[in-house]
């Protein structure tokens, strides 16, 4: 074969494999000739130095693979366009501690700290793809046991992200200055810190995590076991919120309040409200609510306190009993088995 | 030497040359050729991929006796990525010297 044969079928396999950057590899090979000649190698020897094109194609084609599966979505790179707008970001984090920000060019950045220093794609640990409208971000272990040390995951978002999905396993996260549609967040003990999150829902599923949240602007589902809630400063239409043993402190406003828990503290300073619901097996209840008028409000402990103070003054201190001032545009109801209530309005 | 362990270290090969010092394609090519037998093709298309990924720069560099030459720039991810790597590489030497010497035979 002449060296103008290998480098025609060469050039006319690229084109019909469509793979991507193929005048660049056209070029390195050119130079590979030329340098080669230069040298004083013959041809001959240089088409065998380099390998039969079928060979070539194949290891390209192990490597157009690998490309797909580790590709990152960035502003920079525009070989890769994607025609879907992605709606849902699926975050598996596992281990890897994770922090998102919004991010300031619109696009996705997907970045992996280990121990520190950035590791762009080690693709076998970090995968990241889009699949039609849902990027994926995965992090595997590098090997099935202990060496692994800790990663990082730092991902920057649009601002204009309908959807984002976090699951961790013990992995923590920290989610700052974002505007969401959805965030869905489940994890088994990871801890979290939420900041500045604009967002029509929030749902957490979570076991023995904590959580600090502030300045968070949404509705609120969390379902949890035995972690501590911080939340400061957050307001939303709804606030569900169930939890075995975990302790919540809510300073915020919102409509709907919905509480259930069994052995942990519950403690609310909230500015106004129009239903609230809250039922404690052994925990205590504190609740301040600023601006209440026309209110009825249901009270029941079997083995606990119950006190309920209208700017200061004391409107019952029973075990069981409904309170009512005017109209009653605000309905509160509040129930636990052994443990204290106290209601303060205003 | 087994092809199946070339194709694994391809990467690791190039990555600790470059950090030798800035290399172009053909350079690369060669000193590898000298440790092993490679499809010097098969090499350029893992430099253009390890260069797409953000682990290398390239520059041009003009050549009075010859076709201008790409020089590649190991960057600082390069450099953590090749780290890992080398990382990876010896704790999997160690296990595999591990299993091979359990042969009473050795």
């Amino acid at each position: 074969m002449t060296k103008e044969k290998y480098m025609n079928t060469l050039r006319e396999r690229l084109y019909q494999l469509n793979i991507e950057g193929r005048d660049e590899i056209l070029n390195d090979f050119e130079t590979h000739f030329t340098l080669g000649r230069q040298n004083g190698h013959s041809d001959e020897e240089l088409m065998a130095s380099l390998g039969s094109i079928e060979e070539i194609l194949e290891a390209y084609e192990g490597i157009a693979k690998s490309n797909d599966e580790t590709i990152r979505i960035d502003g920079h790179d525009q070989k890769k366009e994607y025609t879907n707008k992605i709606t849902t970001l699926d975050i598996s984090a596992r281990h890897a501690d994770t922090k998102i920000v919004t991010s300031k060019d619109g696009g996705f950045h997907v970045d992996l700290y280990k121990e520190g220093k950035l590791l762009e794609r080690l693709s076998h640990t970090l995968i990241a793809y889009q699949e039609v409208d849902v990027f994926f971000v995965k992090v595997l272990p590098l090997f099935p046991h202990k060496s692994s040390g800790q990663y990082d995951l730092y991902i920057q978002v649009p601002n204009d992200l309908p959807i984002l999905l976090l699951n961790t396993s013990s992995g923590n996260g920290t989610l700052e200055h974002i505007i969401v549609n959805e965030i869905r967040i489940n994890s088994a003990s990871g801890d979290f810190k939420l900041m500045d999150i604009k967002a029509e829902r929030i749902d957490i599923e979570v076991a023995s995590s904590d959580f600090q949240i502030r300045d968070v602007f949404t509705d609120m589902h969390i379902r949890s076991a035995s972690g501590d809630f911080n939340i400061e400063n957050s307001s939303g239409k709804a606030f569900h919120y169930q939890s075995a043993s975990g302790d919540l402190k809510l300073v915020g406003d919102y409509e709907v309040i919905h509480i259930a828990n069994v052995s942990g503290d519950i403690n609310t300073e909230l500015k106004t409200i129009q239903q609230m619901h809250v039922s404690n097996t052994s925990g205590d209840l504190k609740m301040k609510i600023e601006n209440t008028s026309n209110f009825q409000i249901t009270a029941s402990s079997v083995n606990g306190d119950c006190e309920v103070f209208s700017a200061g003054e004391a409107l019952m201190l029973k075990h069981l009993g409904t309170v009512q001032v005017g109209e009653p545009k605000t309905q509160i109801k509040l129930g636990t088995i052994s443990g204290d209530i106290r209601l303060d309005l205003g | 030497m087994n092809p199946q362990f070339k194709k694994g270290v391809l990467e690791l090969c190039v990555l600790s040359l470059l950090k030798q010092g800035d290399k172009y394609g053909y350079e690369l090519t060669e000193a590898i050729s000298q440790q092993m037998s490679i499809a010097a093709g098969t090499l350029y298309l893992v430099l253009k991929r390890l260069n797409d990924e953000g682990y290398f720069t390239s520059y041009l560099v003009e050549s009075e006796s010859g076709p201008a030459r790409k020089y590649y720039r190991l960057t600082e991810i390069g450099s953590n990525h090749h780290e890992a790597l080398k990382k990876d590489w010896y704790a999997f030497i160690e296990q595999v010297d591990h299993l091979i010497k359990e042969n009473p035979n050795d």
